[in-house]
Order: C-alpha cells, then structure tokens, then sequence
C-alpha cells in the first residue's frame, strides 16, 4: 500500500488539476456572458471586541471592462467610484450632501476597488498583488491571498464564492485578521441591464 | 479663497471659544439641592460595562472631512475601554485598547499610526464617557443659570454641564485654564447614550466629530 503513495498523490493531484482547470474555465466562460451587474447587498462585519456584527446595506453596480460603483446606503452612506481608470470616494455630509473623502484611509480602499473591477471580469491569475488559488465547492470559490506583506496587513485573505453557473459573484468574504472579518451577500441581481454612465462618474 | 474664508472664520471661532476663561461657580446652599446635583451629574456617564457603535462625521483641521464607523467596548469601574475605527466600507483603520493607563494597539492604518494618536483618542473616549475620578469638587450655577458639577485635576478642570431639555455639556480646560475639550450631548437618550454628541477639540490642529449613535448595549 506504502509503495503506491506517490500514485495515488499523483493521480489526485491530477484529478485536483484538472477539475481546477476546469473550474477556471467554467468562471472564465461564466463571467464573459456578464457584461453589467446591478445588485443589492448586505455585508455583516465581524468584530472581536462585539458579539453581534454590524450590518451595513448598500448597492454595488459593474459594468465590463472596469467601471464600478460600490454604494453604501446604511448606516453611513458612502460611494466608491472606478470609472476610466480613476477611483474616487465621497462620504456623505449633513451639511453639504456628498463630499469627496479627505481621509487617507482611501488607499486602502483603491486597492480593493482596482482590484475588485479585475475579479469581476474574472482576471484573477497574473496578479501582481494577489495570488489566486481555487476551491472546487460547491459553491466554487476563488481564494485570493496578498502577495505584498503591506496589504496582507489589511487583508489576510478573498474569497469569492461563485453562483452554480459561475456568472456571479453571490458571497465575498473577507478576512482581514482573527480579530476582524466581513461577509458581504448580493441580493436582487440583474445582469446585463443597460447603466449609463453617470453612475460611475464623479460628482460635481 | 472660500475654504480659507471659512477656515479664518471657524479658527477664529474656536479661539474664542477657546480663550473664554474658566467660568465662575456660584455654589448652591442646600445639601439636598447640591446631592441631587452632583448624582445628576454623574448620571451623564454610562456604569457597568457597556458597548456602543457610532457613525462619526469628522471634520480635520483646513476644514476637511470624513466618515469613520466607531465601536467601543467599556469599563465603567476601571476606565478600561477598547476601540475599533472603521472606514464606511468596514475596513479596520484602528484597533486598540487601554487598560491601567497602558495603551495596546493591535491595528493602526496610516495615517492613524502615531501612538500620539491612541493617546487622544482614548483621552477623548474617557472625557465622554467616564466619569472623572474622585467626587467633583464645585456644585452650583453658572452666571447664565445652567447647573455644573467640577472637577479638578492635575491636568486641568472638567465640568459636566447640564442643558435646558435634558442634554448636557462636558467642557475640559488644560491647566493653562484654556477650554481644549467640548462634548455636548443631545437628548435622545438610549439607555443613557446620546443619539447625537459632538466633540470639538480647540486648539492648533482642532477637530470636529459628531457621533450618531447606531448601537449600544449597556447596563451588563
């Protein structure tokens, strides 16, 4: 039995590749038919110093190749914007409506939003900052991991976990220490709706 | 040209504010009058251990702002409190905690970095929500009629001012006697915590933070 290890390792090892393989190509194939997501979500934010989490609720809007708008609506409205290559934030004030972010905490966030216009067009290998592993499921889940230690201090661990037919992201989990993690689920989706531009522009 | 007009107008407001002196106390005679007063006062800070979530606009000093969700987890008995700050979108900018005076910082993002930082920032969660230690020194009325409880310190005074229509106002002068602290606390209530507060921080590189309250629970 000991003398057929290394088969039997090699013949999962196969197995395990070519079902990955397969797998990529399945989510290749199923975000290709996705040209535009508009979605509802509700991310449950898990703190350590809190037994409850804090639910925020908001809107997240993609439109193919790199064009999104990440929304939050509760508890503190915020929007995210990456349109043409450039991301901006706007936080909003009772004074003055939406106002564009002074924090520098915003850096964090680019990488993020830079990153998630990537993942949504399924361009999750060749990335400089993240290495992409997956897991067969179901659901089949993308497990991207910082290949930077300066963002693996912000964020331990992705991971995407796919509709059955690999053409949506329905759950994001986000690891970012054992102190600190959020889930974030899409309800409500609509795929390939016409989006006009307005939504991923700057605000005046 | 209009942001540095409003940056002249709001600096000039807080040094003003902030060069108003120490108010005077005019001490209140009956016993009963002053311990009613005194338990009034320290009625504003929230006993047993409690946990509470703002939402917190804040404005930096050149009049810039920002949005930060807050959580805190407190210690009534021994000040003992730890905090996470969030951005709108959930990411952790900040996590520490203050026990016996000693800070433990577990996460701290730029440009929140600075030990100074925690510092601060902790000192502006005791001045809201702690009680100062000891029992307050004065009890009486302001010159406008408003009641105040004092509290002398080393590092300066603190007074819990009560407002017409249930809020209050904690003011923190440095031993200098200048005004550096404000929290004005503003009814409604839940389970003792302001649905709204707002801390101003006087001074070169003053700030403004108003807390929504989104959560708490308190009394455990």
């Amino acid at each position: 039995m000991c003398n057929h290890g290394p088969c039997v390792l090699a013949f999962f090892c196969c197995i395990a590749f070519s079902v990955s393989a397969d797998e990529w190509e399945r989510i290749r194939h199923g975000i290709r038919t996705v040209k535009t997501i508009d979605a509802r979500f509700r991310q449950e934010k898990n703190l350590k110093i809190l037994k409850k989490p804090l639910v925020s609720t908001g809107r997240f809007v993609y439109r193919s190749p790199n064009s999104v708008r990440w929304e939050y609506i509760e508890p503190i409205r915020s929007v995210s914007l990456v349109h043409k290559g450039i991301a901006q934030r706007y936080v909003w004030s009772r004074e003055e409506g939406f106002i564009q972010d002074a924090s520098s905490n915003i850096e964090a966030m680019q990488i993020v939003m830079g990153k998630l216009s990537d993942w949504m067009s399924g361009r999750f290998t060749r990335d400089e900052t993240f290495s992409a592993t997956l897991k067969p499921g179901p659901p089949v889940t993308v497990v991207l991991t910082p290949r930077d230690d300066a963002i693996a201090d912000f964020i331990q661990r992705v991971e995407l976990a796919f509709s059955a037919d690999c053409r949506v992201v329905e759950e994001v989990r986000i690891t970012e220490s054992e102190r600190a993690s959020t889930v974030i689920r899409f309800e409500e989706v609509k795929l390939n709706t016409q989006l006009p531009d307005n939504l991923f522009e700057a605000f005046d | 040209m209009k942001t540095g007009v409003h940056f002249l107008v709001l600096l000039a407001g807080l040094l003003w504010m902030a060069c108003g002196g120490i108010p005077v106390i005019h001490p209140i005679a009956n016993l009963n009058l002053r311990a009613d007063l005194k338990s009034d006062c320290e009625s504003v800070f929230p006993r047993g251990k409690w946990n509470v979530v703002h939402a917190m606009e804040v404005t930096l000093p050149m009049g810039k702002k920002t949005s930060l969700m807050g959580a805190s987890v407190g210690v009534a008995a021994t000040g003992a409190v730890k905090s996470v700050l969030l951005s709108p979108e959930g990411i952790v900018l900040f996590d520490a905690a203050i026990e016996n005076d000693e800070i433990r910082t577990h996460r701290a993002l730029p440009p929140l970095e600075d030990p100074e930082f925690a510092t601060r920032m902790f000192a502006d969660i005791h001045l809201m929500f702690f009680q100062p230690p000891g029992n307050a020194t004065e009890v009486g009325r302001m010159g406008d009629g408003r009641l105040v409880c004092r509290w002398r310190q080393k590092s300066g005074i603190v007074d819990v001012v009560m407002e017409a229509g249930g809020g209050w106002r904690i003011q923190k002068y440095n031993s200098g006697g200048l005004l550096s602290r404000e929290a004005v606390a503003r009814p409604p209530f839940s389970k003792g915590f302001a649905r709204e507060m707002i801390l101003t921080a006087f001074g070169l590189g003053g700030y403004k933070m108003r807390f929504g309250l989104l959560r708490v629970e308190a009394g455990s």
